[in-house]
């Protein structure tokens, strides 16, 4: 319920705060009248805050803050852009410390208000070469990239893909490349049967993976779902058609969200340390309010892929 | 009738900012917007008033809220609260106090020094200070999930206590089986009182045992590993439904069915309940509901309408796989 503490292990919690004592990202709030002008908080763009990468992201990022006695507001925009920017002027009316922006997609429209925006900014999991403020992303396309060859190695030849809409560059478009040229570089002919398309719910991956079962040619030896929402919908699709998993046909997720590990069987993923992200994004924004800039134009996390009972 | 900036707001499909904004000429507004807000200022002979212009032309209206934690809850709560409160023209600010008492009150202050017409608390810790700071105000206030310590404010929660009574006494023979109890900390006040509601249905018999964690996914699963080290119970009731999922893994790292060789049942329906292997017996809450329920009150307080004090939602046994006992036993029941 609502006093539950969000489900972050404590192997994680202590790699994250011995990843900042590495980067040496200690700030110093009381420095020099630091800011007189605005107030304690920092604004945060969501698009949709019931994605559990995102919630996750937030409560690191959040509680960072607390340590520093700041506040976060957080504007969850729906990926609706009016919205979006409709909070950027209120966070910069309300004269909030920095701006955190974590939206699907970055259109033109979206690199002009944020180029404009006169509080430090940073974007997270997002990209636009004609943005000026830094960005904080992981390797999606070659964590993906990574995933599909392993598959192969393992013999998988007939790979399924649930590929989220190629509108979010990132979870969509990159991690989709990934497969597909995965794919190309050993020689395999793109099916097009085997590539569906989800939202980010576990709902439209069971569906998605149904129309993988239908429509394949022949059936696909295992099923890469681009999150771990979609890998475990279509996991539930393979278990309601009775195929054995992974003996039938294998699971493989992305995001590695705290329920993989507990599930039965458990969900092989691409570890993305969204929690360890939210730590260093507080740190980075930070620093940016209190030097106004930090010379960093771009932060790439790593990734790691975790295997697990679904596929081995 | 004189046309507000509503009106418009409503004719060109943006908010009331967006108007103000392009009126004003003093924002980025995109090219498409501003001509349909244009297209409907000539429409409606809207003639913008220069008082109101000149001050804080873009006053949003908005609403605080304060949540302890992001979770699966919370954000479906604050999806729904928040479709509301803008289909009536509010924002909603959010806050994340992470239960922790200096940060709550400092956000209070926050949300109240940005001239919030309302506040909704998600569960708050409520220090004295607190009550303090929300007595002073004249702007309406609404608890969701949790009781205020005081009377005088506006409630909506879930009857947490009805809910665990009827879960448990809904599992055939209950007296007679070795339950376990497995809650999240026990000095808060949900799960104190689903403890309370187990306890209710357990009075005859006592023949129940209790254990405590942080009732997280991976507290669940901890402890009940450890649990499973020294004895197996026939029912293990979990206060939630993550403790549950990481019980159904210990268990099956221990090679004990469930069902057959051990019974286990959520709390609250999540969306993961329907996921787990076997799926989960819970109670559902409608957090969605919840949310909507609580933007609705504090938009009809904000409006000087009147609103009931204290409303309790209801609750749905969702019977499946996890406790077969209570699925055959309600399946029968029916006949």
């Amino acid at each position: 319920m609502l006093n539950r503490k969000p489900n972050i292990s404590p192997e994680v919690q202590k790699r994250v705060n011995d990843s900042i004592k590495k980067l040496d990202y200690r700030v110093n709030l009381r420095a020099k009248g630091l800011v007189q002008k605005s107030s304690d908080i920092i604004g945060v763009i969501a698009s949709d805050i019931t994605n559990p990468p995102i919630s996750q992201f937030i409560e690191a990022f959040a509680s960072r803050l607390h340590e520093n006695s700041l506040g976060i507001l957080l504007g969850n925009s729906g990926n609706d852009i009016r919205k979006e920017f409709e909070f950027i002027d209120l966070f910069v009316e309300r004269k909030a410390r920095g701006i955190i922006y974590t939206g699907k997609e970055i259109t033109e429209e979206h690199v002009h208000k944020l180029n404009d925006c006169p509080i430090p900014l940073l974007v997270v999991s997002q990209e636009h070469e004609q943005l000026k403020c830094p960005v904080v992303v992981f390797d999606n396309y070659q964590a993906s990239y990574d995933v599909v060859r392993l598959l192969l190695e393992k013999g998988h030849s007939r790979i399924g893909f649930i590929s989220c809409p190629i509108e979010d560059k990132h979870a969509g478009l990159l991690r989709q490349r990934g497969y597909r040229n995965a794919l190309k570089d050993v020689g395999i002919a793109f099916e097009e049967p085997l590539l569906q398309y989800a939202d980010f719910t576990m709902e439209s991956g069971y569906l998605a993976a149904e129309r993988i079962l239908e429509q394949a040619k022949e059936l696909p030896t295992v099923i890469y779902g681009a999150t771990d929402q979609i890998a475990i919908g279509a996991l539930k699709c393979l278990r309601d058609k009775s195929f054995r998993v992974p003996d039938d046909i294998a699971i493989f997720g992305f995001d590695n969200i705290p329920v993989a590990s507990k599930l039965v069987p458990s969900l092989s993923s691409v570890n993305l340390d969204h929690y360890e992200m939210g730590y260093f994004s507080a740190d980075m924004l930070l620093k940016m309010a209190e030097t106004s800039g930090v010379g960093i134009k771009k932060v790439i996390f790593s990734h790691s892929i975790i295997l697990r009972e679904s596929c081995r | 009738m004189s046309i507000k900036i509503g009106d418009v707001a409503r004719l060109a499909k943006v908010s009331v900012p967006t108007v103000s904004r392009v009126l004003n000429k003093n924002k980025y507004v995109s090219p498409e917007l501003e001509s349909r807000v244009l297209d409907a200022v000539k429409k409606l002979n809207y003639i913008p008033n220069d008082n109101a212009r000149g001050l804080a032309a873009i006053k949003t209206k908005a609403v605080g809220l304060i949540v302890p934690f992001l979770n699966e809850s919370s954000s479906s709560f604050i999806n729904s609260c928040s479709t509301i409160l803008e289909e009536s023209g509010y924002d909603l600010m959010i806050g994340k106090s992470g239960r922790n008492v200096g940060t709550e009150i400092e956000l209070l202050d926050i949300q109240l020094s940005m001239l919030v017409s309302g506040i909704i608390l998600i569960s708050p810790i409520c220090s004295r200070k607190t009550i303090s700071i929300l007595k002073k105000q004249d702007i309406p206030v609404v608890f969701a999930y949790d009781k205020a310590p005081v009377l005088g404010f506006h409630t909506r929660i879930f009857d947490n206590k009805k809910a665990a009574f009827t879960l448990v006494s809904a599992i055939p023979d209950i007296g007679i089986r070795r339950v376990l109890i497995l809650s999240g900390p026990a000095d808060d006040y949900i799960n104190y009182s689903r403890i309370g509601g187990c306890r209710q249905a357990l009075a005859k018999t006592h023949n129940f045992k209790l254990w405590e964690c942080d009732g997280t996914l991976e507290g669940g699963y901890k402890k009940t590993v450890e649990i499973l080290k020294k004895e197996k119970p026939d029912v293990l009731v979990c206060l939630n439904d993550f403790m549950a999922i990481g019980a159904l893994r210990a268990a099956h790292e221990f090679d004990i069915a469930v069902p057959g060789q051990m019974e286990v049942t959520g709390f609250e329906g999540t969306i993961y309940s329907g996921i787990s292997s076997p799926p989960l017996t819970t109670v559902r809450f409608s957090d969605h509901l919840l949310g909507e329920e609580s933007a609705q009150t504090i938009i009809s307080l904000m409006e000087g309408q009147e609103a009931a004090k204290v409303k309790v939602l209801g609750f749905e046994l969702i019977p499946e796989e996890s406790c077969r006992l209570l699925k055959q036993g309600g399946e029968s029941g029916n006949n």
